[in-house]
């Protein structure tokens, strides 16, 4: 089964990829289905690759619903875009250990994945994201981050756009535009930065140690970054994930997404500002932060650590920040 | 109203609004206006403001952004520190014209005058840049210097000047409508892959390459206004005069066309195939990167 469900009491769409259960689970090393000569690349060494999931969420052409619609059960086609983007073909390599040159490819590489999919009549959001670490639920070791393209704008980025509509219309200004600037400003939750880019601790996290990377000007999404702005992203990346695998003295797993202009022909440059938000799940070196009753029930985040406190660690020098 | 004199800063310069307050609504009490650009801002205090009145409020000055690129240029008027209005227009930031790179000039005009507020070197030796209309009677040198492989940047030409390309091309009268970069990032003064809006407004185009090349990077329609063809790069706009003049866009834009001339910076290179089972396969190269 794939399509899309919505639920009617939240207005919520879901998509059921049924086959995604038969995924590679954690295969041994010489099993890795994403290192070259093996299952999914042919070629015996690559830098960067992109291909079509195998298993797909969302696909450009989707078969029709398994299950006929009605008023209170609408249904769609999974429409949209699925791909894998293989950082390297090193298995033993993370983002962290490619450091600024290797992340400033994969900027570039990120950046035509966002136009190209941005031309697609059936893509209306593009999400790059990249699950790290078995902590979150990684089913392959092998470096590799993901793009989606969805048929309308995900809740988490439609609410951030909503508040930022808002907060144009209260304020005249771009909300990204005023927190970047008052983040550089202030300090306390500053974790690195440079002429183009900003890393900080947001003043509301929703994980312990999270940390967003804004753009300094009003960048609405990838495509729009000059070089220099290029190089700036990879740069403050680079140090942001080099401070999580000194926190506490391991490889950090986390969830990366990027946040960029929306792709369904609306207004939304003056209220979309392109950043990265990492959650890492950890709280402690050997304690999770788990998503429960408040978090899920209530959609309502708990925070362990105070922000100005999770930004001084990540800029101490163990951390590399 | 916010009037930036020029829509084009220059990075890391002073820039100057005018700001004069129309209010077409009722009284307003303690009026304080900002005006940003970035994440710079000046404010000013207009006091009380009554209703159908003009105020000239005067002339804000602040540094542009440090970082090149599109940035808003935003008023923001509050009365009794509450939200009255805001007008918001883009304005282009450029890098300031620093291409430390020798160039020779073939032809007269103000080549020589705007490749100085380039920042280039200009004398005898280098890449050689033509002058607007000189390639009919340098186009020998012209044919030289590409096969030499010292850089060759061509300025406007006019379409009957086709012929003396070093390349084949034919010009044509540019087509309406506005003019788009493409994806290359070849310009760095430029935005990326956008329509350019009044971007470039002041620099004239009177003819273009038809069809593309092997490197566009700034579009009319079909056409090709600014573009690259192995070691030829081209400029349709006519920039020379404005440049000399201190127009920091034609100055920041021929720099970067002596910079890619010069060294022409390696492209990401994807090569796309179709797995066994149709899905899509991209493989994505880096020639020339730093590690």
């Amino acid at each position: 089964m794939n399509e899309r469900r919505r639920d009617p009491t939240t207005g919520e769409w879901v998509t059921l990829s049924t086959a995604r259960q038969g995924r590679t689970f954690l295969p041994a090393f010489d099993q890795c289905p994403l290192c070259p000569g093996r299952g999914e690349v042919p070629r015996p060494a690559f830098e960067v690759v992109v291909f079509d999931n195998r298993f797909p969420a969302l696909m450009a052409d989707p078969p029709p619903p398994d299950t006929p619609g009605r008023r209170l059960e609408q249904v769609a086609p999974a429409a949209g875009a699925s791909e894998v983007v293989l950082y390297s073909d090193d298995h033993s390599l993370t983002l962290a250990a490619m450091g600024a040159a290797g992340v400033r490819r994969l900027v570039e590489v990120w950046a035509e994945r966002y136009a190209d999919l941005a031309g697609r009549d059936e893509v209306a959001y593009v999400l790059v994201f990249e699950n790290k670490g078995e902590a979150v639920g990684v089913t392959l070791h092998h470096p590799h981050g993901q793009v989606y393209g969805y048929p309308e704008i995900p809740p988490r980025p439609l609410l951030e756009l909503t508040a930022a509509a808002a907060h144009l219309e209260a304020e005249g200004t771009c909300v990204h535009c005023d927190v970047v600037a008052a983040e550089v400003a202030g300090g306390a939750r500053l974790v690195a930065a440079n002429q183009g880019f900003a890393a900080f601790v947001p003043f509301a996290p929703r994980f312990p140690y999270e940390v967003h990377v804004a753009a300094r000007r009003h960048v609405p999404s990838l495509p729009d970054l000059t070089d220099p702005e290029r190089d700036d992203l990879a740069e403050v990346l680079a140090r942001v994930l080099t401070a999580y695998d000194g926190l506490f003295g391991f490889s950090l797993p986390y969830v990366m997404a990027m946040h960029q202009a929306p792709t369904d022909g609306g207004p939304w440059e003056e209220v979309s500002h392109l950043h990265v938000e990492l959650y890492p799940f950890h709280r402690t070196a050997t304690k999770l932060k788990y998503l429960a009753g408040s978090e899920l029930g209530g959609g309502s985040f708990l925070v362990d650590v105070a922000p100005e406190d999770a930004a001084a660690e990540l800029r101490a020098p163990g951390s590399g920040g | 109203m916010l009037d930036v004199r020029d829509t084009v800063l220059v990075a890391g310069r002073p820039a100057r609004a005018t700001v004069r307050l129309a209010n077409d609504g009722p009284a307003l009490e303690a009026v304080t206006v900002e005006v940003r650009v970035g994440e710079a801002a000046a404010a000013a205090a207009a006091g009380d403001v009554a209703a159908g009145a003009v105020r000239d409020v005067g002339v804000a000055g602040l540094d542009a952004p440090a970082a090149p690129g599109r940035h808003r240029a935003a008023v923001v008027v509050r009365a009794g520190g509450r939200l009255v209005a805001a007008a918001r227009r883009p304005v282009l930031v450029v890098p300031r014209p620093r291409a430390a790179v020798a160039v020779r000039v073939a032809g007269e005009g103000a080549t020589a005058e705007a490749l100085a507020a380039a920042g280039t070197e200009v004398g005898a030796a280098g890449v050689l840049v033509v002058a607007e209309d000189a390639l009919d009677a340098h186009a020998a040198r012209a044919a030289a210097a590409l096969a030499g492989g010292d850089g060759l940047v061509v300025l406007a030409q006019p379409a009957a000047a086709a012929r003396h390309f070093p390349v084949p091309v034919t010009l044509g009268p540019p087509p309406a409508g506005g003019r788009r970069t493409t994806p290359s990032g070849a310009l760095p003064c430029l935005p990326r892959h956008a329509d350019l809006g009044g971007d470039d407004a002041g620099l004239p185009v009177d003819a273009v390459v038809t069809g593309r090349l092997e490197h566009p990077m700034v579009l009319a329609g079909d056409a090709t206004v600014v573009g690259a063809h192995g070691g030829l790069v081209f400029c349709q706009y006519r920039l020379a005069s404005a440049a000399a003049a201190g127009h920091p866009l034609a100055a920041a834009l021929l720099a970067d066309l002596v910079r890619w001339a010069a060294a022409p910076r390696a492209a990401m290179a994807v090569e796309v195939e179709a797995k066994d089972d149709g899905r899509r396969l991209a493989y994505y190269s880096f020639p020339g990167w730093a590690q």
